[in-house]
């Protein structure tokens, strides 16, 4: 039984902790102390306890207050919990007291307000006595000044009787500070911070107004004796501090002085010496110039002298700050090093992630309204833009220059935008003839100038078709903008082809070392080409994009032209349907060189020697003939120059001085007829 | 006296990196040479150099 009883109260503890708990839940926002209410059926429901039963438990528990409003019945707590004790005997330890004074003795209320009053009390009396000897002090002052201005009337007036108006003048030091003065300098010492309202009558009176001497004496106003007078300059009266401005004021002593008639001074004469006139500047300069050294004349305008020698001083500028740590540049632009935008690795890798990601050449601008968020209309333009080309310069191993002056496009560094048949090494050997100029004209580029406007023309040769190039040529040098960098390896252009809508990217790789410059990513527009056809590439607004035009025939043109059978691994001769303006002296036709068929390609190591290629062709297209009593193969060179080409890129003038060369003895010329060649396989 | 050789002196980049610094912009170096003729002039016409 005991038992059981106990069981229970455990029981109901455990209830009536619980059911704290529950309501403690929702007080705890509220301060320690504060009454904690909740519903009976709403805390059985929560703790999961029959209402009837919390009811009791509570109920029997003291800590908790039950109230039943409009029939339900709420119980109500408090929050418990430390509160601090309240302090009943504080004393301050950190007041002003023990801080500034250590010798303070600590005061009453009472105490501290008697205090107060006597202190307001001095201080008033002090300010009565301050504003008493003020008024004193000015009323002397009006006394002295009116006997003095009596005086003077009296002086002027013809009525001698300086010896009582000396004697009065005389009797007042009026530069010695008062007694009221010194009162009132007393006073400031004590009570100085006090601010103090004089009478208005006495504080707004000026007293420049009060001194009547240079007022109201026209004689003495027009006495230049007194206006230049230096005793009368230096009157305390004029520039006295506020305190002297108090000081009373007499006639000035001046006045008593025997009238001395006035010296003018004059300026010594010096005799007129004519001042000779100053030397004419020599304006005339020397300017070292590619021609010797040139006069100058700075008389000129800046426009006119920059005209004439621009260049000079440009060589000369760009002398003085190539190497100054203060410059930067960047295609041919210069700037300020501390100027220049600065940008992070994470920039970069952004940068190269574009790149990555469209795998093609991207520009500047690309770069700066993708990643960055600039439009050219922002004021900081071409900063950021110059910035973004100079810091991506320095990223030699990331990042490659292919743009030209003002269009500058990015690669990827090792990025492949033409995937080429022949290494990139193999075609610049090829056109390595192409470095010497004297070999690389009369090619198969003609720049012509129509309506002022450069046209480059060309002539497609089986080699170019092949592998979808044109050569960098000196024509082609003449009409394609040239490296912006020293070390620039190729610059990306846009060809456009409005006859067949066709866009696409080409690189011309300009020619470095021994290895001459081509133009690749035509293969796909060859395709509607053949071997012999001829184009024309024009320059459009932009500075790297050209519009790629040929000519159309009326009518469809039918030839057996040469192609190179991959699965017979041989050359022949197939018929192909084509309607664009051809070079009948470049087509291949099996007319016209039938012993090409069935031909075979050259091994890689017979094609890197000309002279065998030379050889080869002359086998295949030569007419056999008697020179010089030996057997001879006979060849002329327009006929020569397109077989030539099927291996390798030959230039007419390349050709002329292969055949010429003494080197190789067994090709000769006609020295009767112009374009006519030999070989004797016999002189080897 | 012999005309003087045309130099440009350290004085002539200070005015030149003012100018830069003032546009605010890269500039060519034509158009920079073009500023510095016009430094050159002035200073050889106001005080000589």
């Amino acid at each position: 039984m005991t038992k059981t009883i106990s069981k229970a109260i455990v029981a109901d503890v455990g209830l009536v902790e619980r059911t704290t708990a529950a309501m403690l839940k929702r007080a705890t926002l509220l301060p320690i102390g504060a009454k904690v209410t909740a519903e009976l059926g709403q805390l059985a429901a929560a703790l999961g306890v029959e209402p009837a039963s919390l009811d009791a438990t509570l109920t029997a528990d003291n800590r908790f207050q039950r109230e039943e409003r409009g029939g339900t019945v709420y119980f109500s707590t408090e929050k418990p919990g430390r509160t601090a004790p309240p302090v009943a005997d504080w004393k301050p330890t950190h007041n002003f007291a023990s801080r500034m004074s250590t010798t303070a003795t600590d005061v009453s209320s009472e105490q501290r307000q008697e205090i107060s009053e006597q202190y307001a009390a001095r201080a008033s009396a002090n300010r009565a006595a301050r504003l008493r000897a003020r008024e004193d002090a000015l009323r002397a002052e009006q006394e002295s000044l009116r006997l003095a201005t009596a005086a003077a009337a009296e002086m002027l007036a013809g009525q001698s009787q300086s010896s009582g108006m000396d004697d009065d003048l005389l009797g007042n030091d009026f530069y010695a500070p008062s007694a009221s003065m010194e009162t009132d300098a007393g006073d400031l010492t004590a009570d100085s911070f006090i601010p103090t309202a004089a009478p208005p009558s006495l504080a707004t009176r000026p007293v420049e107004q009060a001194s009547p001497i240079e007022q109201v004496s026209p004689v003495e106003q027009a006495s230049p004796v007194e206006q230049a007078s230096p005793v009368e300059q230096a009157s305390p009266v004029e520039q006295a501090s506020p305190i002297e401005q108090a000081t009373p004021v007499a006639p000035n002593p001046v006045v008593t002085a025997p009238v001395v008639p006035p010296t003018v001074p004059t300026a010594p004469v010096v005799p007129l010496v004519e001042v000779p006139p100053a030397p004419a500047r020599n304006l005339t300069y020397l300017l070292d110039t590619t021609n010797g050294q040139q006069t100058l004349d700075f008389a000129n305008s800046a426009d006119d002298i920059f005209a004439q020698y621009g260049s000079e001083f440009t060589n000369l500028l760009r002398r003085s700050i190539s190497d100054d740590f203060r410059f930067v540049s960047f295609a041919g632009q210069w700037y300020l090093e501390d100027m220049v935008e600065r940008f992070s690795k994470g920039d970069l890798r952004k940068i190269k992630d574009y790149l990555a990601e469209t795998n093609d050449a991207l520009s500047d601008r690309a770069f700066l309204a993708d990643l960055f968020g600039k439009r050219p209309e922002q004021g900081d333009y071409e900063v950021w833009r110059f910035s973004l080309n100079y810091r991506l310069l320095k990223e030699k191993k990331e990042f490659e220059f292919v743009g030209v002056a003002d269009e500058r496009l990015w690669l990827a560094n090792g990025a492949t935008l033409f995937p080429q048949k022949r290494k990139a090494s193999e075609l610049g050997q090829d056109y390595r003839f192409l470095e010497e100029p004297s070999l690389s004209g009369d090619g198969f580029n003609v720049v012509e100038e129509v309506g002022g406007k450069q046209r480059l023309c060309h002539t497609l040769t089986y080699y170019e078709y092949e592998n979808g190039l044109i050569p960098y040529d000196e024509a082609a040098k003449q009409f394609f903008p040239g490296p912006v960098m020293d070390d620039q390896r190729a610059a990306v252009f846009r060809f456009e082809s409005p006859q067949l809508y066709l866009s696409f990217l080409t690189e011309l790789r300009f020619s470095s070392g021994n290895r001459g410059g081509y133009i690749v990513g035509l293969d796909e527009f060859y395709q509607n080409l053949v071997p012999g056809a001829t184009f024309v590439l024009e320059a459009t607004g932009r500075a790297n994009v050209y519009t790629l035009t040929y000519e159309r025939l009326k009518g469809s043109q039918e030839e057996r032209l040469l192609q190179y059978d991959e699965r017979r691994a041989r050359y022949i001769f197939r018929p192909v349907v084509f309607n664009v303006q051809t070079d009948p002296a470049a087509l291949i036709t099996e007319a016209k060189y039938p012993r090409l068929e069935s031909s075979h390609k050259l091994e890689e190591a017979e094609r890197k020697k000309p002279e065998l290629i030379l050889a080869n062709a002359f086998e295949s297209i030569g007419e056999t003939v008697e020179r010089d009593g030996h057997s001879a193969l006979m060849t002329l060179l327009d006929d020569l120059l397109p077989v030539v080409n099927i291996e390798r890129p030959f230039s007419r003038a390349y050709l002329r001085a292969l055949m010429s060369s003494s080197q190789y003895p067994a090709f000769s010329a006609d020295s009767e007829n112009e374009g006519v060649y030999y070989y004797n396989p016999g002189k080897k | 006296m012999a005309d003087e050789v045309i130099k440009v002196k350290s004085s002539d980049i200070e005015k030149l990196i003012e100018w830069l610094r003032r546009g605010g912009q890269p500039q060519s170096l034509e158009e920079m040479s073009r500023r510095l003729v016009e430094i050159i002039r002035e200073e050889a016409t106001s005080k000589g150099r």
